[in-house]
């Protein structure tokens, strides 16, 4: 059962529960600590902002499933910062982007591979080959081993979900 | 073309004011222009298109921006980053990055804001000047001097994200919206839920910020690096920033000066005076040594910076030199 934001206090979930879960977090992370105690702060602004707040004896369980899925978001956002970084080590010394390019590509990069990890593989591969390889949708085709009509509707799809994804978030 | 649109899309394109007829429609071109097989007739039917309907050019003006913004990326860049790892890259990728220690609270407070540009932002102000907004839930928003804030009132929630190192003030008493959702309030470096209240909010840069609660109530969770979490009530101000958070008895008076174009210091050093007087005007202010503990009293109209450096002058022992109108000294007579 849920209640209101408003009958709940936070700062009393975070007293009577933030150790456990740090706790929680580091045996399952790792490391120094330093990720799990971001992610204890990002449970607790998830919980704020969704708003709906766990009745008292379900505390720690439906902490523990915010946490969780935060984790597997932090090591999906980690996975594509240092393929960013890789990508960017091939290109030359000159046409290295600032630093605030950097954290905007980033940004669109980690919107786009979101929204594409929600579709088919099929689907990324053919989006992939079309906007950044160039390729026209028949050589998609051939290359995906697929009709011409379903690179059509994965580039839809992905064209949907794109929209979506980016539609907050355009830089100029 | 194609079949209807997905959920999602439609609530989207509610969201946007756009037709949802006109939006499939308009990524049905997109993804005809992306195939790299389109006809010189397809150009003339698209324009024909277009240019029947102001709802088609909505549409298509929403799916080019995304177009858009995937033509900035670079395409080595792009593929390179986005291709699925294969399962061992992934786990070298994860070893490796264990070092990298990126925090992942400012993405998520700063998510759907993003990176900041203070030009994307959806209300701003100029330097120097204070701005009244009224939001289409009937909040009331005024921003402070060189601020800006992004706004996001979805179906089921409102959010509203602080740029970095600006101030506002908000009332969401007025909302229309009884049932909206709950309302967020993001700053750079926490995060303020906010019912049915009056506070003004200040970041001041390097996770830290200050917060004042005037009616009704908020909660706020800080970032770095030792977070915390406060309920605030009417009549209390916190300040925060990486080191801990400390919660005191607000001054209406004080919090809300500057709403009313005012710098109110209560026996400040000169050198904090001038930090402070230098966010209303271009240009670097600063002060000798010799005079920076100099007391500074009094309520001065932020409007005429030049005019509170001349009553400075007159109140303190001190002279103001103009190198120009940009670079001005304060230094004993």
């Amino acid at each position: 059962m849920m209640t209101n934001a408003t009958q709940t206090d936070i700062g009393s979930l975070y007293r009577d529960h933030a150790h456990w879960l740090l706790g929680w977090l580091r045996r399952r992370l790792g490391g120094d600590g330093a990720d799990a105690a971001d992610l204890v702060q990002d449970t607790y602004v998830r919980l704020m902002v969704s708003g709906r707040f766990p009745a008292p004896e379900q505390s720690r369980a439906f902490l523990a499933r915010i946490a969780k899925g935060l984790m597997v978001d932090m090591h999906r956002r980690r996975r594509l910062e240092l393929a960013y970084r890789e990508a960017l080590a091939a290109l030359p010394e000159d046409s290295a982007p600032s630093a605030e390019q950097r954290a905007l590509t980033l940004e669109t990069l980690a919107r786009i591979d979101q929204a594409l990890d929600e579709l088919p593989s099929k689907v990324r591969e053919a989006f992939l080959c079309s906007r950044f390889e160039g390729l026209t949708y028949s050589r998609i085709a051939e290359r995906l081993g697929v009709s011409h009509g379903s690179v059509r509707k994965y580039m839809l799809r992905a064209a949907q979900s794109c929209l979506l994804a980016l539609s907050e978030f355009e830089p100029v | 073309m194609s079949d209807a649109l997905p959920g999602p899309l439609r609530q989207y394109a509610d969201r946007h004011g756009l037709d949802s007829a006109s939006l499939q429609a308009a990524l049905d071109w997109q993804v005809l222009f992306w195939s790299g097989e389109q006809q010189a007739a397809d150009r003339e039917r698209w324009r024909r298109w277009l240019n029947a309907d102001a709802e088609h050019r909505q549409a298509w003006d929403a799916v080019a921006r995304m177009a858009g913004t995937l033509g900035t990326l670079s395409p080595q860049v792009a593929r390179r980053t986005l291709e699925r790892p294969s399962s061992v890259g992934r786990r070298r990728a994860l070893g490796a990055l264990a070092a990298v220690g990126v925090g992942s609270m400012l993405m998520l407070a700063g998510a759907r804001g993003g990176f900041w540009q203070k030009a994307m932002a959806d209300y701003r102000c100029a330097r120097g000047e204070q701005q009244r907004f009224r939001l289409e839930d009937g909040s009331s928003l005024i921003l402070n001097t060189a601020s800006a804030v992004s706004v996001d009132f979805g179906q089921d929630r409102r959010r509203i994200s602080l740029a970095p190192e600006s101030e506002v003030a908000l009332d969401t008493r007025s909302s229309t919206l009884k049932k909206a959702g709950p309302l967020s309030l993001a700053l750079p470096a926490a995060l303020l839920n906010v019912q049915g209240a009056w506070l003004t909010a200040r970041d001041l840069g390097h996770g830290a910020g200050t917060v004042g609660v005037l009616a009704g109530g908020a909660q706020l969770v800080t970032a770095y690096p030792r977070q915390a979490a406060v309920t605030l009530n009417a009549g209390q101000q916190v300040h925060f920033d990486p080191d801990g958070l400390s919660v005191t008895p607000l001054s209406r008076q004080r919090a809300l000066a500057w709403t009313r174009g005012v710098l109110q210091a209560d026996r400040w050093r000169l050198a904090d005076f001038l930090d402070e007087l230098s966010r209303y005007r271009d240009g670097l202010l600063y002060c000798d040594d010799e005079v920076a503990d100099l007391i500074v009293s009094g309520a001065y109209p932020l409007k005429d910076t030049d005019y509170v450096l001349e009553s400075l002058a007159r109140a303190l022992p001190v002279a103001i030199h103009y190198r120009t109108p940009w670079l001005v000294r304060v230094a004993a007579v």
